[in-house]
């Protein structure tokens, strides 16, 4: 591909309403530099197919005002200064060689090798996600990314989003693994910013891509077309936690259509952060519980059991805690284990706790003390969650 | 013939004394001259009672130089109060009536044009600041004249029959039984009506015998305003000190029905977020009126949607909170008003309602971070009390047992509301800083259990005072002579740190 061609791709990604499947037909049987000629004309480009619905001659005009405004050859400069690789078909590490739908460019920072080294497993979730599943997709991505003797590293990705998919990626980072970041705006322009910190340090130590170039905002149409290179780039997609609908479900379908296996996380009926998952789960995707059901189905070498119970370093446990997952309720007094056990199931407010158990009120703020004080319990407001470690 | 007829105009909720002074000169062109800073509704008053004068058959002394003085002339004077002495004074300039047939009667109240009196705002302070002997005032807010003046005040029907019963051609208007001090007026709501919510109705126990200020955050639907509306009729009635004071307050707000006795309810305000600042804290650009949190003054000021509220408004409770008292001025004056109100609030966890349970939410993260910033730290802090309430389960709902009622927790109320009588202070709540440690001291495990929730960051400096006075009220409660570590446990447990403000520092 030539210089003036990647800067034509570059500039028709800079229109907020061309996406991957308009730059196709733009280009597809033309080189992207007389597509854009032409357009920056306000002419549709001598040789393409039907327009896709939606293209009208006024869309037209629109894009030539926007592609005069922009000089691509010096945007191209910008990602050469600033060490973002610009990938292409045809580019040694370009991972989309099969995909049906794939990106026209992208734009990376980091570990360029990752995007086809080793086995990748994307962990995706939603924002609104319980304490539970911030857990969970901490400990799958801790405990899968971490290093082992005699296999390769696995390699997690994932959305940068809020909720699960941060999770994920610190998860990754705990234990000195590979996170590769999918993220829909450009690499400079963190989304949410509460992420930023996050951005930097996947860059740094994994790989961060996107399909947008630098400088360019988080559109809300990018966030299912991120999506589509989650589900590509991984070899198995996970669900943590999923609501009804949202963008994790499109994560799933994507990877479906692409012939990879989706596992979701089961939750409880009641939850409706684990509506979508349960469902994905009715339809017959993977159940998955723990990193070894991803292993085995990715024919990788199982963790051991009490590694997999804690295998993600002294970083994610606090020093005195035993080495186990959930605590086991068996093992503490009344009212202790019954106000525990409400707790594993889901977040109980103490209303729950004084309605439903037969100590008084003195007793069961007691042990609500008590269990906050072992650090199993966490006070949020006047409900109590189990406290991750 | 110079008539001087006592009277009295409202000034925030304080009456001051008037003198009405009418005087025929004799000399000079016939007319009605008004001095004394009168404002118009007096400027007006002269086309009423020359009305009224006409339709009771009495004469309008229009060939008269008439000159009215309002005494003292230095203060500025409104309102219609000044009609009924006006009236009176003008019949005796015009030798329609004797100054010895209206000597040692006072008079308060509005002209109409047909002659009838009518109840003016502010009758409570007004008739106390009357300086008569006996007082003339409208028969339809006479009740409220006879709280401060009983045996002493006239109702008056109309001016023809005061005439005639001046003149002795008739009775006088008949004087106002004084009215009985009534505890609870209308229906009160239960609060065996609440269902469940252990925690909920644990605060709001707290609240009534503490004197606590509550907050509570929870979804729609959640039953935050049933337990709000409970809180008043939880309350002691009111002392007869403060009964009076409210009937001040709430008669200069124009507030009370016509015929009311004295109530010793404490009142229960519960104004729009999209009340005004003025309307809130008292205020007005012609004279002071006092505002939602005087008139809840003695009872309980309920702000639901705290949110929702401007942030100028929020702040501005502040300093009535600290002190109980409001200081309004205005370019024309300033003036305080009693407000030592007690405050719950409500307000939804965010702004789709439901981020109370975790993963329920539909709010985005910023739309969230603007909900937790509507509410300052300051405000957040000054609530003793602060919980998030959750809708109750179906089964809680359906359950056919009794809850306990009004009637049992007010009694409860009242027990603790004694023990801090005994104290020396209002409540529990109203305990200074500098002798929390005598009232509630901390030792032994309680005292460990504050270390070391303090060492955990888990309480602050400040925090640690609330906590105290809860633990106060929760002590006095269970009956503990000192507050135990299970008072202390309950307090930590009734004051958390809501979950949209982070953390869980208290």
């Amino acid at each position: 591909m030539t210089q003036d061609d990647l800067a034509a791709l570059i500039a028709l990604l800079h229109v907020k309403t061309i996406g991957p499947a308009r730059v196709r037909w733009l280009t597809e049987h033309q080189p992207p530099a007389t597509a854009v000629e032409s357009l920056r004309a306000g002419r549709v480009p001598p040789d393409v197919g039907p327009a896709p619905r939606g293209v009208n001659q006024e869309m037209i005009w629109d894009w030539a005002k926007a592609l005069r405004a922009i000089d691509g050859h010096s945007r191209l400069e910008d990602h050469q200064n600033q060490g973002v690789e610009v990938m292409f078909r045809g580019h040694r590490h370009w991972p989309f060689h099969d995909d049906p739908d794939p990106p026209s460019l992208i734009f990376a920072s980091g570990n360029l090798a990752l995007a086809l080294a080793g086995t990748r497993v994307g962990i995706v979730g939603t924002r609104r996600c319980t304490s539970i599943g911030r857990q969970t997709a901490r400990r799958l991505g801790a405990d899968l990314a971490a290093k082992r003797d005699g296999s390769e590293q696995v390699s997690i990705v994932s959305g940068l989003a809020a909720g699960i998919d941060a999770e994920a990626h610190r998860g990754t980072l705990a234990v000195a693994g590979q996170p590769i970041g999918v993220v829909a705006s450009g690499l400079d322009v963190p989304y949410p910013k509460s992420n930023s910190g996050l951005w930097e340090e996947v860059a740094k130590v994994g790989l961060l891509i996107s399909e947008s170039p630098l400088g360019v905002r988080p559109e809300r149409w990018k966030f299912p077309a991120r999506n589509r290179l989650i589900a590509s780039l991984s070899h198995l997609v996970v669900v943590v936690e999923s609501h009804a609908s949202g963008g994790a479900l499109s994560t799933a379908d994507e990877a479906a259509n692409r012939g990879i296996t989706v596992g979701a996380v089961p939750g409880s009926v009641t939850s409706s952060s684990a509506t979508g998952t349960n469902a994905l789960l009715a339809d017959g995707c993977l159940v998955i519980r723990d990193a070894n059901d991803v292993l085995v189905e990715l024919g990788l070498p199982l963790l051991s059991r009490p590694e997999a119970a804690s295998p993600t370093g002294a970083k994610l446990r606090s020093t005195s805690a035993p080495a186990a997952g959930p605590p086991n309720p068996e093992s503490f007094p009344a009212p202790d284990r019954q106000i525990l056990e409400a707790v594993l199931q889901e977040p109980v407010h103490l209303d729950h706790l004084l309605l439903s158990l037969a100590a008084s009120r003195s007793e069961i703020f007691a042990a609500v003390q008590r269990l906050t004080e072992q650090g199993v319990l966490a006070q949020v407001g006047s409900r109590l969650e189990w406290k991750p470690r | 013939m110079l008539a001087a007829i006592a009277s009295a105009v409202v000034d925030g909720i304080d009456g001051r004394p008037v003198t009405v002074e009418v005087i025929n000169t004799k000399v000079g062109a016939p007319g009605f001259s008004l001095v004394g800073l009168p404002d118009t509704t007096i400027r007006e008053s002269r086309d009423r009672i020359r009305a009224a004068l006409l339709s009771s058959g009495l004469k309008w002394p229009a060939t008269l130089p008439l000159v009215v003085s309002l005494a003292p002339s230095g203060i500025k004077k409104h309102g219609a109060a000044l009609d009924l002495p006006l009236a009176i004074g003008v019949l005796v300039a015009s030798k329609q009536l004797t100054p010895e047939q209206v000597k040692g009667f006072g008079a308060v109240g509005e002209v109409g044009l047909d002659g009838a009196i009518r109840p003016v705002p502010g009758l409570v302070s007004l008739a106390g600041a009357v300086a008569a002997d006996q007082i003339l005032v409208p028969v339809a807010g006479g009740s409220e004249a006879a709280i401060v003046r009983p045996g002493r005040a006239r109702g008056v029907t109309t001016l023809k029959e005061l005439v005639d019963g001046l003149r002795g051609e008739g009775p006088l208007p008949p004087l106002i039984p004084s009215p009985e001090a009534v505890a609870f007026t209308g229906r009160v709501p239960e609060l065996a009506d609440v269902r469940g919510q252990p925690i909920a109705r644990f605060a709001l126990e707290l609240a009534a015998a503490g004197g606590h200020h509550l907050l509570m955050v929870g979804p729609p639907g959640a039953g935050k305003t049933m337990l709000a509306t409970r809180m008043a009729a939880l309350l002691p009635p009111l002392d007869a000190e403060d009964a009076l004071l409210v009937a001040r307050i709430h008669s200069a707000a124009g507030l009370r029905d016509p015929g009311a006795g004295l109530s010793l309810q404490p009142p229960f305000r519960a104004p729009h977020h999209g009340a005004s600042e003025v309307a809130l804290i008292g205020g007005g650009s012609r004279s002071i009126r006092p505002g939602e949190i005087s008139i809840s003054h003695g009872g309980v000021l309920f702000l639901d949607e705290l949110g929702e509220f401007p942030q100028k408004v929020l702040d501005a409770l502040r300093q009535p909170l600290e002190q109980g008292v409001v200081r309004v001025s205005r370019s024309h004056g300033s003036k305080t008003l009693p407000a030592r109100f007690q405050l719950v609030a409500a307000m939804n966890p965010c702004p789709c309602g439901e981020g109370g349970a975790s993963g329920q939410c539909r709010c985005s993260p910023s739309a969230r971070a603007r909900h937790s910033r509507r509410v300052s730290g300051p405000i957040l802090d000054r609530f003793d009390l602060r919980i998030e309430v959750a809708p109750p389960d179906s089964s809680v709902l359906l359950d056919s047992s009794v809850e306990e009622s009004t009637a049992v927790v007010g009694a409860r109320v009242a027990k603790v509301r004694a023990i801090s009588a005994e104290r020396g202070f209002r409540s529990n709540a109203s305990v200074p800083d500098d002798r929390l440690d005598q009232v509630a001291p901390l030792e032994g495990e309680a005292l460990e259990l504050v270390r070391k929730a303090l060492e955990n960051g888990l309480l602050t400096g400040r925090g640690l005072r609330r906590i105290q006075r809860v633990a106060r009220t929760v002590a006095d409660l269970e009956g503990h002579s000192k507050p135990t570590v299970d008072d202390i446990r309950a307090a930590l447990l009734v004051r958390v740190q809501p979950s949209f403000a982070g953390g869980a520092a208290r």
